[in-house]
């Protein structure tokens, strides 16, 4: 009987330490099984997020080409409208210079001396014709002040000036110019100094009425 | 010594069943996270299908090209504006050009 006892505590010793290996593996079977649960959910919520991005992503497409496509059309009318808005002001703005002329060959716009500027003018003539003997002419109106020009410029000069008095033209002002032959002119009028500066400078006229944007 | 036999056969037994339960409860915990993944996964497909069917595009695209033809008008508008603002200044800056030349000293 002595002998018996340590028997029964090893055996017990043994049994528990069986049943210990088993609640071992079956908490590790458990925590497998947890690990395995919580990775499923997570790619079934990876999953789940990609599936409502790509549809957020269609429809921002969608939206985004429909608004590119209808936009250019209303793009393209408002620069088609900007750009008739800009020849309409370019237009005023040039018909208004041509009033403002017409007042100085009327001698009456403050600030201008039309005498100054047809001598001027003729000047700018003689020096382009480079001949000796030289006519200019005018409008109808013009005579006296360009009979005057010719006279002062032929001794500021020293050439000979003349006014064609058998010629007029019609233009806003100015002179036109020719040598003795008729073989060269010289137009210097306002008319043509009018159009000559707009095809020249349009773009630079566009920058200083509406500004750069 | 049957007696040993006996008790050890028991504790087998019982570790036996000890396993078997954890397996099972395994397979119920993996079975449960399967039926929540595929909840997940379906409740994403109706949320992007709502997503789709709640969503004016014709409507979206309206208020935006709305927005981008105001702000094309207000451009327009400002153009407008500084044109009429400058007006009379260009007219005298382009005449004095027009007679005395570019730079005014022709």
């Amino acid at each position: 009987m002595k002998e018996e006892s340590p028997k029964r505590g090893e055996i017990t010793e043994m049994i528990e330490s069986i049943l210990e290996v088993s609640r071992r593996k079956a908490d590790e079977i458990i925590a497998q099984a947890k690990e395995q649960a919580s990775k499923i959910v997570e790619e079934a919520e990876r999953r789940a997020n990609r599936i409502v991005e790509a549809k957020r992503k269609e429809i921002e497409r969608k939206v985004k080409d429909e608004v590119a496509k209808k936009s250019s059309t209303v793009e393209i009318r408002i620069r088609r409208e900007i750009l008739m808005m800009q020849k309409r002001y370019l237009d005023l703005l040039f018909d208004k210079v041509r009033e403002k002329l017409s007042l100085v060959a009327e001698g009456k716009l403050s600030g201008w001396d039309y005498e100054e500027i047809l001598s001027h003018y003729t000047r700018e003539a003689a020096k382009a014709i480079g001949t000796n003997k030289l006519y200019i002419w005018g409008r109808k109106k013009d005579l006296p002040i360009l009979r005057k020009v010719a006279d002062r410029l032929s001794k500021e000069m020293k050439v000979d000036l003349r006014v064609d008095e058998g010629r007029s033209a019609f233009i806003i002002g100015g002179i036109i110019a020719r040598d003795e032959k008729d073989s060269l002119r010289f137009y210097n009028t306002f008319d043509g100094r009018l159009v000559d500066y707009r095809e020249k400078n349009e773009p630079k006229v566009i920058d200083l009425l509406f500004g750069r944007e | 010594m049957p007696r040993l036999v006996e008790l050890i056969v028991e504790a087998d037994e019982k570790s036996k069943q000890m396993l078997e339960e954890a397996r099972k409860k395994a397979r119920e915990i993996v079975e449960e996270a399967e039926r929540k993944a595929r909840e997940i996964v379906e409740e994403a497909e109706r949320s992007a299908e709502t997503m789709v069917l709640g969503t004016d595009i014709d409507e979206i695209v309206e208020k935006e090209v709305k927005r981008i033809t105001e702000e094309m008008k207000e451009r327009l508008a400002r153009i407008e504006e500084a044109a009429k603002k400058n007006f009379d200044k260009v007219v005298e800056v382009v005449l004095r050009e027009v007679i005395l030349g570019e730079g005014g000293k022709s």
